[in-house]
């Protein structure tokens, strides 16, 4: 469950360039065995091979243009999710990564403006409620836009899993 | 105010059966969920979701499109497994179409079946569903979580797109297909994510002269250029192909004249020429001029891109005559069991083995990771959709996106080569 509307985050940003697409972030050759804690050793080490070792839980990936586009692959958000990136930023995401993170309720923010705000391993500071992102190094400030509200139920539900299994109990498809 | 196709499409299929515009968030109702190799995972999902055993049921058994394509036959013990499980679904399940021991792409296989009509919105867990829009139908990507959502109830939420509307303007050269050309050049000149999040609507002369594997091409790559959908107005050459495939009823969908699109742009074909995408991006593009000359171990045909008949066909014109270069592997899939067939009795595959064509298996491994692997300092020149870092094993290793007559050509000399000159020597 992820409320947006209590979502503040502070974290140490991993600066990306355009166009990461779905292959960096889950390699498809270490897909193999189908599991995650693989992908992690993995994941943004053809563009940053320091990235699977160093990176922190609460940090966030800041990237440009197009982020994961390229296949659609479900690994990609959740590899990142597992190697403890608590939000993307980006200046635009790819349509199937976006609308992934939504139905899992991973937030991942169309952010313009967000490359020239921070760089890398600078602190961010997300403020969804206020629509602002702040960096804490410099004190500069961009807005943050929102999702409609018809998305920030799925992110308030937990995601598009927990629609389907409520909607099954709901409609006496399944007897739990 | 007139409406796009997108905006028509979805007001068609909107839950609340109101009309829809650009901007609008919509819950729809869908024609189509086709689900292909990753089925055991949206079943995954469902167990995951918290329900015992996974989906309990699909909203429509004849309206789920099941397929063990991608990788046949199974390239791992993991892959032989999930595909068990698939077999086992669609058993349970109730799947009227299944189709299990038959190598080819999905997309390819959805089209030749006669499972993709104009007007319809098909949706899957695979990002090139957006071919579908050749067939003037609405096909986009999703992931298997709303992709066993949409198996159970039918039901996605979307958000109406935009519109950008390409007009193709020019004489397609006739000697060679022109699409791939086409879309890298755009992608060249407007960035890969000039359509994000938005219906492409390709219109103008060429495009109506185009016949369906071109607009496939086209079509298909829309996901490249960051597009939602990307269309074709119905003609008679795509009620031939359907009609040919299905008796099934359907309605074409055109747009209004008076349709508002956030872009309209116009690609004159006497300035696309011959392009190529350099590593390791897909809007890398240059033209041929740029790159001819750069040696290459490896060159491909195939893939839900450029797999189809006239892609074959054009490299067995090239190839006529000639030999594959000595040290090139130069390799050719059919997109689908049904594309190979043709080839077979066109006699292009024996032709072009004779030239020293290595022929693989319908099926996805000739884009990604799975087969065809290149090492550190290799050079592909590729007809297939993608060339991004490590697609194909090394992250050292370079792909070149281009058309088959291209590729073909290159083949043939080793290096990057503008086909013009032997498909003209072919002519005469």
């Amino acid at each position: 469950m992820l409320r947006l509307n209590e979502f503040v985050l502070r974290g140490r940003v991993w600066k990306f360039g355009d166009s990461v697409d779905t292959n960096i972030i889950a390699p498809l050759h270490v897909m193999r065995k189908g599991e995650i804690a693989e992908l992690a050793q993995h994941t943004m080490a053809a563009l940053r091979p320091d990235f699977p070792e160093q990176v922190r839980p609460g940090d966030i990936v800041v990237a440009g243009a197009n982020f994961g586009c390229g296949s659609h692959r479900e690994e990609a958000n959740l590899v990142l999710e597992k190697v403890g990136i608590r939000a993307i930023l980006a200046e635009s995401v790819a349509r199937i990564f976006l609308r992934t993170s939504i139905n899992l309720a991973y937030p991942t923010l169309v952010a313009p403006g967000v490359s020239s705000l921070v760089e890398d391993h600078e602190e961010l500071e997300i403020d969804y409620p206020k629509g602002k992102m702040r960096n804490l190094q410099t004190g500069r400030e961009l807005s943050l836009p929102k999702y409609p509200p018809s998305v920030e139920q799925i992110f308030a539900a937990g995601g598009i899993l927990t629609l389907l299994k409520e909607r099954c109990v709901r409609e006496g498809l399944v007897q739990l | 105010m007139g409406r796009t196709i997108a905006e028509k499409v979805l007001s068609k299929k909107c839950l609340e059966r109101r009309e829809v515009h650009a901007g609008d968030y919509v819950g729809v109702r869908i024609d189509g969920l086709m689900l292909n190799v990753t089925t055991s995972q949206v079943n995954e999902k469902a167990v995951e979701a918290g329900l015992p055993g996974g989906l309990p049921r699909l909203w429509d058994t004849e309206r789920v499109y099941m397929m063990t394509e991608h990788h046949q036959p199974p390239q791992s013990e993991l892959q032989a497994r999930r595909n068990k499980i698939t077999r086992e679904l669609a058993a349970r399940l109730g799947v009227k179409y299944f189709h299990d021991a038959e190598p080819g792409v999905c997309h390819q296989m959805m089209c030749d079946y006669g499972y993709v009509l104009p007007g319809e919105l098909i949706v899957g867990p695979d990002s090139h569903c957006t071919l579908y829009g050749a067939l003037n139908a609405a096909g986009t990507g999703i992931a298997e979580p709303d992709a066993a959502y949409a198996a159970v109830f039918g039901e996605l939420w979307l958000r109406v797109p935009d519109s950008l509307k390409v007009s193709i303007e020019g004489q397609l050269p006739g000697s060679y297909p022109v699409a791939k050309d086409v879309v890298l050049y755009l992608a060249g000149k407007y960035g890969d994510d000039m359509a994000q999040y938005m219906a492409i609507e390709y219109t103008g002369p060429a495009a109506r002269q185009m016949d369906m594997s071109s607009r496939m091409c086209l079509a298909d790559h829309g996901v490249e250029l960051g597009a939602k959908f990307a269309f074709f107005e119905a003609d008679e050459k795509t009620l031939a192909y359907v009609r040919q495939r299905t008796d099934n009823p359907f309605e074409t969908v055109g747009p209004d004249p008076d349709a508002r699109y956030s872009r309209e742009l116009t690609v004159d074909l006497e300035e696309v020429g011959i392009r190529v995408a350099k590593p390791h991006t897909f809007d890398n593009v240059v033209p041929i001029e740029q790159v001819a000359g750069k040696r290459i171990d490896q060159a491909l045909i195939g893939s839900c891109a450029n797999g189809r008949l006239e892609d074959i066909e054009v490299a067995a014109r090239i190839l006529r005559g000639r030999k594959v270069a000595k040290g090139v592997r130069f390799i050719v899939s059919p997109a689908s069991y049904a594309v190979y067939l043709q080839c077979l009795e066109a006699g292009l595959v024996e032709s072009l083995v004779r030239s020293g064509a290595q022929f693989l298996e319908p099926g996805c491994g000739v884009c990604t990771a799975r087969l065809a692997y290149m090492a550190d300092g290799e050079v592909s020149i590729s007809s297939t959709t993608r060339n991004y870092r490590g697609r194909k094993g090394s992250p050292k290793a370079e792909i070149y996106l281009a058309g088959p007559a291209t590729v073909a050509a290159s083949a043939v000399t080793g290096v990057i080569t503008d086909p013009r000159e032997m498909l003209n020597a072919a002519s005469q």
